[in-house]
């Protein structure tokens, strides 16, 4: 269903109506920001980023050729878009996890639904923790894992995203995992 | 139960609910019994559901689709000008030549004429003479000689040379005869004394200089 809404809006968009447009960002402008945020650390320039993507998006709306899912051809764009600019920036993955203000630096808010505040203190902690081991994964383990536990993608849509087969997308999901089961284990998390 | 620990991948294939049936069983049989498994599994499993949690936290930021659809269009502003200019370059070329054109084709423009001249040594030397005030004497097939006033000397030597023509100054130096008031070459004497030539420069006054312009 929401792939049909989708390519109503594009078609929408393609005839002229550049702001239908905005509904597409609306809807998937949390899941880019996510990803983005999670690859770069830095929350200025992941929102430059994000911003940069939903342009190359309705730039390339005419290539879409609906031969897959809307979101799909999105998350290429955004997961080759990433690559392109950790390729011209190489402190790209080097800037800590958090949002910067002006000159003060305060840490992503989390904003758990759950009511018990034990559950939410161990959250918050493991939380933190886990978004410093991100940062340090290697950048093949953090965009798979980023896709497929993070934001649920499935195996053969994650083959589809980076254009590699079904086999390296599992063995790179079980290599990211192990990593960084290894790394919340030294930690004391696991 | 083996005594072979299993793998990564089949922990977390499991997890994934990717197994076949049969495979889903023995994962099962096996965890039940080997405790180092067991741990293996709820340590990927808890890896796993730490990551999912990032799923859900929420990002404050700005209206993204008025901020990204306003860049855009000044994107495109910028990209549709940056397009223009070539054709801007091509139209503002278009003109000055076409502007050049005319006013080279313009019979008062001196630049064009001297342009023309340079093509064409006798045409450049008519106008050298013409332009230095003074007159042609003689034109024969090898040669033009001309008078010109002496003070356009340098400058006409300059612009033969300029334009390579070779010349050379036929050297005259004039006496007024006795009560005749006929004009005598002095460097002239003998058998190369040219009354025809001295005749032509009857009247004249001293100040002219007559030059041979090989064409």
């Amino acid at each position: 269903m929401s792939t049909i809404n989708d390519i109503e809006i594009v078609n929408r968009v393609l005839e002229g109506d550049r702001d239908a447009f905005a509904e597409i960002i609306k809807k998937y402008q949390n899941m880019v920001f996510r990803y983005v945020y999670y690859q770069c650390g830095n929350y200025d320039e992941a929102m430059d980023i994000t911003q940069d993507i939903f342009i190359t998006v309705l730039e390339a709306l005419d290539s879409f050729r609906q031969e897959s899912k809307f979101s799909t051809w999105l998350y290429s764009i955004m997961v080759n878009h990433c690559k392109n600019y950790k390729k011209k920036n190489s402190r790209f993955s080097m800037v800590p996890l958090k949002i910067t203000r002006g000159e003060d630096e305060v840490d992503i808010q989390l904003h758990d639904t759950r009511e018990n505040p034990e559950a939410k203190i161990i959250t918050e902690d493991s939380l933190k923790i886990i978004k410093e081991e991100i940062e340090k994964l290697p950048d093949d383990f953090r965009e798979i894992l980023t896709l497929r536990d993070i934001e649920g993608l499935s195996y053969n849509e994650i083959s589809d995203i980076l254009g590699i087969n079904l086999s390296n997308v599992k063995v790179r999901i079980h290599r990211g995992r192990e990593y960084l089961k290894n790394r919340l284990h030294a930690r004391g998390l696991v | 139960m083996t005594s072979k620990h299993l793998t990564t991948e089949q922990l977390s294939d499991f997890i994934d609910e990717i197994l076949s049936e049969e495979e889903k069983i023995f994962v099962l049989e096996h965890i039940k019994s080997c405790e180092i498994c067991r741990c293996e599994l709820y340590a990927l499993q808890r890896c796993i559901s730490l990551l999912s949690q990032l799923h859900n936290e929420c990002f404050e930021f700005p209206d993204l689709c008025e901020k990204t659809l306003s860049i855009r269009k000044a994107r495109h502003r910028r990209k549709m000008y940056i397009k223009s200019i070539p054709a801007i370059a091509a139209s503002m070329m278009i003109i000055a030549t076409a502007t050049a054109v005319k006013s080279g084709f313009d019979p008062q423009n001196r630049a064009y004429v001297q342009t023309l001249s340079a093509q064409n040594d006798v045409q450049s030397i008519i106008n050298a003479i013409r332009d230095s005030k003074g007159r042609i004497v003689n034109i024969t097939s090898n040669y033009i000689d001309g008078e010109i006033d002496h003070r356009y000397l340098e400058t006409i030597k300059s612009f033969m040379e300029s334009q390579k023509i070779k010349h050379e100054i036929i050297q005259m130096e004039y006496a007024i005869q006795g009560n005749s008031g006929r004009l005598t070459n002095t460097s002239l004497s003998g058998s190369n004394y040219n009354e025809k030539l001295v005749q032509l420069y009857r009247n004249k006054d001293r100040d002219k200089i007559m030059i041979r312009f090989f064409k």
